[in-house]
């Protein structure tokens, strides 16, 4: 059997006495699209906070292409191939979409400490291959014709573009997706939607995305992951996942909680 | 844009004509060249307070480093047995190195925090400074600190750098070397990784960037420099005196920060211009010494109401109004207004980010 690309082993964070994830186990396959949905406090996004390192786990293990990651901070993990986008807007403010995607180049250029030092920053800046690598990005998530606007005039549906542009820009094997479709109207879900397909298929991009969408995690993902206080409640098709009785408890609520 | 690239180099020129010439132009008044050596330090002094903006904290602790710089220049050349530079290099190392100690833990925490531990560990210093008895000479401090001395230097021969006259040129020349490194690492790659984490830090990280590392590079480059300005004020006052009210309090971190400020902390020659005015309008205003701090506080007030960009924003600012009177009459239709003025402020913004870009 071959071995997953990213493998958490019982993980667990506590906050306080709150387990916001307890003992979940979760292995992605290279060139997969995952699909993490739960209700709102299902601890989702600490999971996603974990693997991506900006939160360090109380327990359990993360192993990525079988080095153990646990102990890594996020920049480590980026450097070895996964890359986020966060569920609020998380853009460099002061610059535009170009320049965004440039900074997000980091690992794509040279950053010894000579490197960094020794050249200057607007020559880096300009540096055609770099700037076509960019400007390439942008057009794969439909931007290109906005790349000099300051990225915070951008409106919602192509911030959060961006903001993919600019995880893609480290070249990840992984990409963490964190409710990409908060917030959009039906034409930019869709545009969303089709970038997500689109960079798993083309660029082979391997993807966990949580969203609460649940249509969108149908269309989208060949496996799910349901989780509910903490726990793992049901792993498997979208489809199998969402007709399960126990999820739909924990959207719902039981029959009994009705009557 | 080559027309006012030549302007900017002969504003340039000019400047530092003056500079050079300007022992002469006092025609060696003492205390006027007192005056602009304290400057010259201090300039130095807020640089490195605002270099430490550029990863968006605000260091409280300047005044720490430099009085560690200072004692260690003091001890180096009165223990030590070193000779001036060698001494006012290894006063900066020793700064950047104790920053190195505190970075780590110091820069895991942001804004106020970070602003609050510089502040406390500033005054620890200084404490431990007064009260080091063997070392700082405690409360009394130090006094007969030597400054570079007599020296044989090249074509000039035998000059006493410890005469103010002198040592003008060594303190403007030391600032002058110091403000361009930093000058030069402010436009070098490093900073654009800078200000991506200034941006966001969190988002910095999630794409490589290493920020606990670059940020650490940045406060102990500013250390280095508060390190250098503290030996060079140790060796031109000759006395060194750890007390609350000396320049190492905690009223002069906060004099540094208003002199950012009223310079404009986004421009690199904020910290010149803010700390030249202030200085010369304290030194003017010497009778009415009472006053001074409620003038430069009404001053600070006056430029962050209507100035929020500092003095040397100034023009920039001018130029975005004339630019919005010029198109305000001339929009034919009323709507189109709001778009003219949206588009003067992009413009706006553009310019600064030029300006920054281009010093």
């Amino acid at each position: 059997m071959a071995m997953p690309l990213l493998e958490a082993q019982n993980v667990s964070r506590h906050f306080g006495g709150l387990a916001a994830v307890d003992q979940v186990d979760l292995a992605v396959d290279e060139g997969e699209i995952l699909g993490l949905i739960g209700p709102n406090g299902a601890g989702k996004s600490t999971l996603l906070n974990l693997i991506d390192g900006t939160l360090r786990v109380s327990a359990g293990r993360i192993m990525f292409r079988g080095h153990d990651i646990t102990r890594y901070p996020p920049h480590r993990r980026a450097h070895l191939g996964i890359g986020r986008v966060f569920q609020k807007n998380a853009l460099f403010k002061s610059m535009t979409a170009l320049e965004n995607v440039l900074a997000g180049s980091y690992l794509h250029t040279e950053h010894g400490p000579w490197a960094v030092i020794g050249r200057s920053y607007q020559r880096v800046r300009k540096r055609q291959d770099l700037i076509d690598r960019s400007m390439e990005l942008l057009g794969f998530v439909g931007l290109a014709d906005q790349a000099d606007e300051l990225c915070t005039n951008l409106p919602h549906g192509s911030q959060r573009e961006l903001c993919v542009a600019v995880a893609l820009a480290s070249d990840p094997t992984l990409l963490l997706l964190d409710e990409p479709l908060t917030g959009m109207n039906a034409e930019e879900t869709t545009s969303m939607i089709d970038i997500i397909k689109k960079l798993n298929s083309l660029r082979g991009t391997t993807v966990i995305v949580v969203e609460h969408n649940v249509r969108a995690v149908l269309g989208l993902c060949a496996t799910s992951i349901v989780l509910n206080y903490g726990q793992k409640l049901v792993e498997g098709t979208p489809h199998a996942c969402v007709a399960d009785p126990a999820v739909i408890e924990a959207y719902l609520g039981a029959d009994s909680d009705v009557v | 844009m080559t027309k006012s690239g030549v302007g900017k180099i002969v504003l340039w020129v000019a400047i530092a004509v003056v500079a050079f010439l300007m022992p002469q132009i006092l025609s060696g008044n003492q205390y006027w060249l007192t005056v602009l050596c304290l400057l010259a330090i201090n300039v130095l002094l807020v640089s490195s307070l605002r270099s430490v903006t550029l990863i968006n904290e605000i260091s409280l602790g300047q005044v720490g480093f430099a009085i560690i710089g200072a004692f260690t220049y003091a001890t180096l050349m009165m223990k030590g047995g070193f000779s001036f530079w060698p001494a006012v290099i290894v006063s900066g190392l020793f700064s950047a190195f104790v920053a190195l100690l505190l970075a780590y833990p110091f820069l895991k925490v942001k804004g106020i925090y970070f602003s609050i531990l510089t502040l406390l560990v500033a005054e620890t210093f200084r404490l431990v400074a007064f009260y080091w008895n063997s070392l700082t000479g405690g409360p009394l401090g130090l006094t007969g600190v030597p400054g570079p001395g007599t020296q044989n230097l090249p074509i000039l021969g035998e000059i006493d750098l410890d005469r103010p006259y002198n040592f003008y040129y060594i303190a403007v020349a030391v600032v002058l070397v110091a403000m361009l490194i930093l000058y030069y690492v402010e436009r070098a790659y490093i900073s654009f990784q800078w200000r991506a984490i200034r941006d966001d830090n969190t988002l910095a990280g999630a794409v490589g960037i290493n920020v606990i590392g670059y940020k650490m590079v940045n406060f102990v480059l500013a250390a280095f420099m508060a390190g250098i300005s503290g030996a060079l004020f140790a060796g031109y006052q000759h006395n060194l005196s750890a007390d609350a009210t000396s320049r190492f309090g905690v009223t002069m971190s906060i004099y540094l920060l208003v002199y950012m400020v009223v310079g404009g902390k986004s421009y690199f020659v904020g910290p010149l211009v803010g700390t030249t005015v202030l200085t010369l309008l304290a030194e003017n205003t010497r009778s009415m010494q009472e006053y001074q701090p409620m003038i430069t506080g009404a001053i600070a007030i006056v430029v962050m109401l209507f100035m929020p960009a500092g003095l040397v924003g100034i023009p920039a600012q001018i130029q975005k109004w004339r630019r919005r009177g010029r198109s305000g009459p001339a929009a034919p239709v009323s709507g189109s207004g709001v778009v003219v003025a949206g588009s003067a402020s992009d413009e706006a913004v553009a310019l600064a980010h030029d300006e920054q870009a281009n010093g």
